[in-house]
This record gives C-alpha cells, sequence and structure tokens, in this order.
C-alpha cells in the first residue's frame, strides 16, 4: 500500500553503484572511439590513424637513420638486400572525459537522474580504465576534476569513491567545463556529456571549443518522465528548481498537449544541432534499467561496441 | 423521513460559502519543476481563461458533502423502517429471601440486578423495558424506553429482598397486561429457581427463564412459636431445616426477653427438618432463637416471637351501680376496669380508656373508642321512645350472627326494654319481636353498641351467656392484637384504636414511617426488613399504644435454595393474533456524523497521498 510508508523513515545510506558481476560483464565491451583521435601509442587499445613501425604487418617504408632497428624486415634485407622498415597499426589510449551535469534539476524526478548520471559516469569510466584510457571525470561548477586524469584498472575504486560523493549544485555551466577540458588537453579525446540539457548549452559553441576531429562529442541526454509526461492537474504554480522562478498555469488536456509537444520539439532541436555539429547525441529515459535497457539501447546506437 | 430539527437546515448555507471560498480562496498548488524552460513554450492566453471558471475538484466535493451531512444530522432525521420494530422486555426479578443468599461474593439479587442492567444497556432505538419485582407481592417497579435508562437503572439499584415466597404468577400477570399492545414483546424471568416451576402455558409471550444460582445448602428456622401458662411457663416450639446435602452439627441458642436462657447442640440429617420444644421459667415477653447456618443466607437462622401480644383494654365503667357487669368484665383477662358514677363523669376521661360502658346514662358527645350503651335514656344522642315488653324470643340478623354465635340467649325473659329509632348509623344486630335489642354502629371516632335492656336484677346476668356476650362485646369494641410474628413481605392489615390519628413505625435499622390512619379503616403493612419492629399509635400529641412486632425471614418454602429450573425459552403456546409490528423511526444523525468523519479520513489520506505524489 502507498500509505504504509507515509510514517516510515528513509535510509540515510545510499545503495551500491554496482555489483561486481556487472562489472565483469561490462569488461567486454567498450567506447567506440574514432580512429582520427589522437592517443599515447601502445599503450591502449584503440587502433591509431597513423601508421607507426610496428609488429603487425601493413606496408614497408625505407629505412631512415634512427628507426629502430628492431622493427627492420631483415627477410626483405636477404631477398633484395634494401632496409625497409615494417610498418604496422599501433593500438592507443583516448584521454575520455566525462562531464556530469550536477544543476539541481538532476536532482528531480522519479528515479533520481542524478543518480542514473552518476551510475553512467561509473560504468563508462571504469569501461574506459579498463581498457588502459585516460579517464578524467569532471562535475558541476568544479574547477578541477573530481577524477583524474587517471589510468588503470586499479584507479576504478577511486573512480566510484568520487562519484559517490557528487552532490548537486545550484547550477553547471557545461561549456565552461567543455573550456577546462580543451585547456587540459591539446591532444583531443573522447568527451561524454551526461546532462538533462535543461540549462542552455550551444551545440555551435561546444563544437568550437572541442573541435573534430580532434575531439570526439557525445552527448547522454537524461530525461524524466516527469518531464515528457508530467502528471499533473489543475491550477498550478510552477516553481523553477535551479532558479526559482514561478509560474502560474492552469493544466489541462489542451495544455498538457501543448507541452508534450514542446517537448518533443525540444529534443528534436537538439538532436539536429547534434546531428549538425557531428556530436553523437541519445536521450535515456531515467526509469530505464542501466543493465537490461540503457547499456544495450548505447550499444544498438553504437556508443559501445 | 421525518426531521426533528428542521430549523437545523439553516446550517446548509454554509454549502454556497464552502463553494465561494473555494472560488475566492482557492490557492494553486505549488509544484517544484526542473525547469520553467519547456513550460514556457505553452500558449499563456488559454491559462488566463480558465483561471476565473470554479473547477469542482474531489476536494470541493468531499467539503461540501461533509457540510451537508453534518446540515443534515443537526435536523436530527428519522427514517421509519419496516423492519425497525421496537423491541419491549419484560423483566421479572425474584425478589424472595432466598434471593439473599450469597455466592461467590454477591447475592443471588445482585447478579440478577446486573443481569437486568445488562438488558437496559441493550436498548435501542425506541426499545422499551418493563422492570417488575416478584416478591410475595409482584409489584411494577418502573418502566421506560432508552432516554430513561438512568432511571430504570436507579431504580433497580433500589430493589430489594422483599419477603418470603416469589408470586411469580402475579408478575406474570402485570406483565401480560403491560405487554397487551406489544406484539413483539418478551418476557425476562431472573430467578434463582428456588420454587416450583411457573406454569407459563397460557403466557401469550415468549418467556426466557435465566436461573441465577447454584446448588447451596441452607439452614434455617422455619417455625417459632411460644405461649405461656398460667404458672407463667413459657412453652416453646421450634423447627429447623436442614436443605443441604451434609450432616448439621452445631449450637442452638434461645433467648427470653435478650437474655441467654439455653444453648443446645443439635445435629440435624441432610435434608431433615428436626422439631424441638422447650420449657423454660416466665413470664417472658420474646422469645428469640439463634443458630450459626453456616450459609449464604444468615437472614434465616434467626426467629423471634411475642409470646403475649394482646393489648390491655382500659374499661371505664359509667353506672351507678352494676354488679353483674363489673363482675363480667373483671373475669377478662388483660382488662382494667374503672368505675365511676353519671355524675362523677367527665367525657375526657374516656380519652383515656379503649372502651367506655354506658349505664342508665348518655352523655352530651360520644366518647372517642369504643362505647357500649346499655339501657339508655332519652337524649340527644339516641332517639329513645319509651319502653315496651319484650318478648321471649330473640330474632338475630345477619350481622348479629357473627357476633352472637354460639351464645345461647333463648328463654330469657327479657322484661322492659328500651324502644329507640335507630338512626342510620346503628344497626340492629337482634330483634325482639319488631324492637331492637341490640345494635352496633360507628360514627365519627367511636364504635357504638347498644344493648336495649335494663340489667338491673335481670335473668340474663345469671346467664352463663352473660359473661359471653359482655366479653364478645368488649373484644369487639377494641382494636384487636398483633400476630405473634409476621413473615418477610407479610402484609399486615392492622387495625388501629379509633382514637388514632397517627400511626408510627420505626424499624431495626431505626428507620422510622409515619402514616395517616382513618377511623376504623385498617392500615396496610409490608414489612421486608427482617427483626423486630416498633409499632406506636397516636391519638394526636398522646401516645395510646405501644407494640413490637416480629418480622421473620425463615419459612419452609423459602429454606431450600436448590434451583428446581433450569434455563429455558418457552414459546407462548396460545397464538398471538398476528399484527404487524409498529415500526419505529430509527434516528440517523448518528450514521450521518459517521459518514462525516469516514469522509474527513478519506480526504485526509487522499491529500497525504497527494503529497506523496508531488515530493515523487
Amino acid at each position: 500500500m502507498w500509505f504504509a510508508t507515509i510514517f516510515r523513515r528513509k535510509s540515510s545510506t545510499p545503495p551500491p553503484l554496482f555489483d561486481e558481476a556487472f562489472l565483469r560483464r561490462l569488461e567486454r565491451l567498450s567506447l567506440q572511439a574514432q580512429r582520427t583521435l589522437r592517443g599515447t601509442p601502445i599503450v591502449g587499445r584503440y587502433p591509431g590513424r597513423q601508421p607507426m613501425p610496428a609488429t603487425i604487418f601493413s606496408d614497408h617504408r625505407p629505412y631512415v637513420p634512427g628507426d629502430d632497428l628492431r622493427y627492420l624486415d631483415w627477410n626483405v634485407y636477404a631477398r633484395q638486400e634494401q632496409l625497409l622498415v615494417r610498418l604496422g597499426e599501433t593500438e592507443q589510449d583516448v584521454a575520455v572525459s566525462v562531464i556530469l551535469d550536477t544543476s539541481r534539476s538532476m536532482a528531480m524526478g522519479e528515479p533520481d537522474r542524478l543518480r542514473l548520471a552518476i551510475q553512467l559516469s561509473g560504468a563508462i569510466g571504469y569501461l574506459a580504465l579498463a581498457h588502459g584510457d585516460r579517464v578524467s571525470v569532471l562535475a558541476g561548477d568544479r574547477p578541477s576534476p573530481v577524477f583524474g586524469p587517471a589510468r588503470g584498472k586499479m584507479q576504478a575504486v577511486e573512480l566510484f569513491t568520487a562519484l559517490r560523493e557528487v552532490t548537486p549544485t545550484l547550477r553547471t555551466d557545461l561549456v565552461q567545463a567543455a573550456y577546462q577540458i580543451a585547456q587540459r588537453s591539446s591532444r583531443g579525446g573522447l568527451v561524454l556529456f551526461l546532462s538533462d540539457l535543461l540549462t542552455a548549452m550551444p551545440m555551435e559553441r561546444l563544437a568550437q571549443i572541442l573541435p573534430a576531429p580532434r575531439w570526439q562529442v557525445m552527448v547522454l541526454h537524461l530525461l524524466s518522465r516527469t518531464e515528457t509526461a508530467p502528471n499533473l492537474q489543475g491550477p498550478l504554480e510552477l516553481v523553477d528548481s535551479e532558479t526559482g522562478e514561478r509560474m502560474a498555469v492552469d493544466l489541462d488536456a489542451e495544455t498538457l498537449a501543448a507541452y508534450r509537444t514542446a517537448v518533443q520539439n525540444w529534443r528534436s532541436a537538439i538532436a539536429r544541432q547534434c546531428a549538425t555539429y557531428g556530436i553523437r547525441y541519445a536521450a535515456i529515459m531515467t526509469d530505464w534499467v542501466l543493465e537490461r535497457q540503457i547499456i544495450p539501447f548505447l550499444r544498438v546506437r553504437r556508443f559501445l561496441t | 423521513m421525518t426531521l426533528l430539527v428542521p430549523l437545523a437546515l439553516l446550517s446548509l448555507l454554509t454549502l454556497p460559502i464552502i463553494v465561494i471560498l473555494h472560488m475566492t480562496q482557492l490557492r494553486r498548488r505549488r509544484v517544484e519543476v526542473p525547469s520553467l524552460l519547456l513550460w514556457r513554450q505553452i500558449p499563456l492566453q488559454t491559462t488566463a481563461r480558465r483561471r476565473r471558471r470554479l473547477r469542482l475538484t474531489l476536494l470541493l466535493f468531499l467539503h461540501l458533502l461533509v457540510a451537508l451531512l453534518i446540515g443534515v444530522a443537526l435536523a436530527q432525521p428519522e427514517i421509519t423502517l419496516p423492519w425497525t420494530s421496537a423491541r419491549t422486555w419484560a423483566i421479572i426479578i425474584d425478589t424472595s429471601t432466598s434471593m439473599a443468599l450469597v455466592e461467590g461474593g454477591s447475592s443471588r439479587l445482585e447478579r440478577a440486578r446486573q443481569r437486568a442492567a445488562v438488558l437496559i444497556r441493550e436498548m435501542r432505538g425506541a426499545d422499551q423495558v418493563v422492570l417488575i419485582g416478584a416478591g410475595p407481592r409482584p409489584r411494577l417497579i418502573d418502566r421506560g424506553h432508552v432516554a430513561d435508562s438512568a432511571r430504570l437503572l436507579g431504580a433497580l439499584n433500589t430493589l430489594d429482598i422483599e419477603g418470603s415466597g416469589s408470586d411469580l404468577v402475579g408478575a406474570f400477570t402485570i406483565a401480560e397486561t403491560l405487554l397487551f399492545d406489544q406484539p413483539g414483546a418478551e418476557i425476562f424471568v431472573l430467578t434463582d429457581g428456588a420454587l416450583p416451576p411457573p406454569n407459563v402455558s397460557n403466557i401469550r409471550f415468549p418467556v426466557h427463564i435465566e436461573v441465577i444460582g447454584t446448588e447451596q445448602p441452607n439452614r434455617a428456622v422455619a417455625t417459632l412459636a411460644a405461649r405461656t401458662d398460667e404458672a407463667q411457663a413459657v412453652h416453646i416450639y421450634a423447627r429447623l431445616v436442614n436443605a443441604g446435602n451434609r450432616l448439621f452439627r452445631g449450637p442452638v441458642q434461645l433467648w427470653l426477653d435478650d437474655q441467654l436462657q439455653l444453648t443446645e447442640q443439635v445435629s440435624m440429617q441432610p435434608g431433615a427438618v428436626l422439631e424441638l420444644s422447650w420449657t423454660l421459667p416466665g413470664p417472658a415477653q420474646q422469645v428469640r432463637l439463634a443458630f450459626d447456618g453456616a450459609d449464604g443466607l444468615p437472614l434465616d437462622d434467626t426467629a423471634t416471637v411475642i409470646v403475649n401480644n394482646r393489648r390491655p383494654i382500659r374499661v371505664l365503667l359509667v353506672a351507678d351501680d352494676s354488679p353483674a357487669l363489673v363482675r363480667a368484665l373483671q373475669a377478662m383477662p388483660d382488662v382494667v376496669v374503672t368505675a365511676v358514677t353519671p355524675a362523677a363523669y367527665v367525657a375526657e376521661q374516656s380519652t383515656t380508656a379503649d372502651v367506655t360502658i354506658l349505664v342508665k346514662t348518655l352523655p352530651a358527645r360520644w366518647p372517642t373508642g369504643g362505647v357500649l350503651v346499655i339501657n339508655p335514656p332519652a337524649g340527644s344522642l339516641l332517639d329513645v321512645r319509651g319502653t315496651t315488653t319484650a318478648i321471649p324470643s330473640i330474632t338475630l340478623t345477619p350481622a348479629g350472627e357473627t357476633l352472637l354465635r354460639d351464645v345461647n340467649l333463648s328463654g330469657i325473659d327479657w322484661g322492659a326494654i328500651t324502644v329507640i329509632e335507630p338512626p342510620d348509623w346503628l344497626t340492629p344486630l337482634a330483634f325482639s319481636g319488631d324492637h331492637p335489642l341490640i345494635l352496633r354502629g360507628r360514627v365519627e371516632r367511636s364504635e357504638v353498641a347498644v344493648w336495649n335492656v335494663d340489667l338491673t336484677d335481670h335473668p340474663l346476668t345469671r346467664r352463663l351467656a352473660f359473661p359471653l356476650l359482655v366479653a364478645r362485646t368488649i373484644r369487639s369494641l377494641a382494636p384487636p392484637p398483633l400476630p405473634a410474628a409476621v413473615i418477610t413481605g407479610e402484609t399486615l392489615l392492622y387495625q388501629a384504636d379509633l382514637r388514632t390519628t397517627q400511626l408510627e413505625i420505626t424499624a431495626p435499622d431505626g428507620k422510622r414511617d409515619v402514616f395517616d390512619v382513618q377511623p376504623a379503616l385498617p392500615v396496610a403493612i409490608t414489612l421486608t426488613q427482617t427483626g423486630l419492629f416498633r409499632i406506636r399509635e397516636w391519638a394526636d400529641d398522646q401516645a395510646i399504644h405501644e407494640a413490637h412486632l416480629p418480622v421473620n425471614a425463615g419459612t419452609l418454602a423459602e429454606a431450600d435454595p436448590t434451583p428446581r429450573m433450569s434455563n429455558t425459552t418457552i414459546s407462548p403456546a396460545v397464538t398471538l393474533t398476528q399484527t404487524k409490528p409498529i415500526a419505529t423511526p430509527q434516528p440517523l444523525w448518528s450514521w450521518l456524523i459517521m459518514m462525516a468523519i469516514i469522509i474527513l479520513v478519506v480526504e485526509w489520506l487522499y491529500i497525504q497521498r497527494r503529497s506523496v505524489q508531488e515530493v515523487r
């Protein structure tokens, strides 16, 4: 019964972000990074765009002094007496930056949107750490990352600890966070935005700060049912959770239909803008289950492979 | 449906007030949303248009409903339903002596009172309860409806043991009379069953007999009698009953005039009656027998009797010379004769005499009390028309037969008798020819007997019938003696002296009752308390007589308190004419108030639920 919990004191201990089995299953996946990204060779698992001396053969080029003698093709030298260096594709790491929107609007709705965002940050961060990438997490208006940059699976515990301490802030300036990322890493990388996008975020400006192909920008738009189909009726005074602004409305079927149309138009406009500026966009409902709905959805949308 | 207070419907004016309050004071519910970014894109003109319209919300509906229910409840509506006929219960409570038996810490009567109280509290709507006490004299205690519950319970609390015997038949008669027009009535009998089962075959209502009490031992003094002989010795006879199922051994104490005279060990077999007799040296006025019955009914373990309860008769003889009459009077026991001559007679003297005998004389007015006029002279009190010679035989009237039965007055030469024209209040008892010889009547506070015969050297005075005639006449003119003792609850018809104006009765516990006495009318006294009562007769401010009367509880019928019946319900054997039960209106206000409270609770839960949803 719904009223059975009226007088029950709510537990203050939040449940754990993940269980161990989920993390093991998550390791089988990887982030879909573009080959154009520039990372540190021989470290990561992502194929680099530049051919480098490598054991995995793809082509030859003439030897020039200074080349690593280990990559000379001695078989070719024996047959043709030419010093050729074996060229191949080397694997590289990627700088993965997660920008977490912690504005108060993220703390609204049921289930908690911020918690889902933290879970997603943790999952993607763990995935990146498990594949040897450099991971940093920025949350809210904080000038420094709450985590990273760090590399290696061993850092996962620190990542989860940092994420668990993330609390809602008044507002989040995602553009400023993108600017910080661009300042810190000149080589580019993969930037993942987790936000409800209720704070104005011009995609054009984002594309300027994090230009392709050095930067690969992904936006995960977290949507709540209370936002897309609010269960409200009658005369109401709506209060903005971030600004405190108020607005009197009389909600009936007609008004709610107009609202739903506005939401649809808003989502379409964001998707169009992202597509225009080469930003990968996916809308995720907060009532989806992480492993059974969100992860498969991200694989379908090729955010994960 | 009827409204007892239709004016209270004015309270329904709160309905439009609630509507107006909702329209004017309606506050928008505040809801926090993540952002107003999207809400600002809604066309605002639609919200402004709807703002003035009253919205029929669930809360407004609930408020109107609660106000409506309370308003109607204040008008006290009553609805008449065919199945809501009122119940009528006649509760007959046995108040016989055996109900005083204490079992398990409380008496049977107390438990009967508690059961009756439960029935009274079960009354609903227009139910009615009739309380009837079934003692030696059944009586209606009280009757009432739900509103009279407190009074009925109060009457129940004052109910006490009323004496030996339970007249259940009389109680049923009272119940049937009072329930005559109540077809669905029922009769509850709360009794210890220590009496033969009543015959309820012809009762027209269902009878529920609820037996209170279990088989208990009891020992009682069933009978106590005493008399004295010429030697002043006191002969005592007692009958003790052992109603238990065990042998009883114990001492019996005998008291004469509050002095312990004898203690005797007795042994009684279970269910046996023990007869005892003693002869003790007297004189004594009062005999008391007591023993410890070791049972729950100590009332009947003691009995008291008065040995001689005859009242002395003070006779004032107003005559010049009447030796035969004086001899006859002096032969009577308990008679004190004072003789005066007519010349010395003062009317005021007669106030101290129980009987005044006037021989050949008549005063100006009749003396109070008993008056015997012999050979009356002409005067203002009687119309005397000379004398005549009587014939030898006399004729007794029916009234004379009662007084003069077995008094042989035949063969007497009556000689000259006085001829009087008897007034209306004088009744002839005997005629000599056509002339009345002996008359009897009552005038004001005087009981008058007239002998129209001159007793001087009269043959009558030499006959054996003369002292008999004198004794019977004097006894009939004086008040009768009290019994030696009475049983609790027994009604005593007390015939006071004609001079008595007030009768004072003092109970053993000191409670004093005073009754006004009408001349020659007996006073009915019901004594329900055991012990020694004091009875005093007052003539204005003068006490003219005082006597004691013991009241005992023990009787042979009440000695065995074992229930002789069981709980049962007896359906009426006589088929009643099927009449439609009278449907009684049922008050609805309590239901309406209850519904209003339920709606308020539902509203509270609804608000709580909405708050929880808003938080989510």
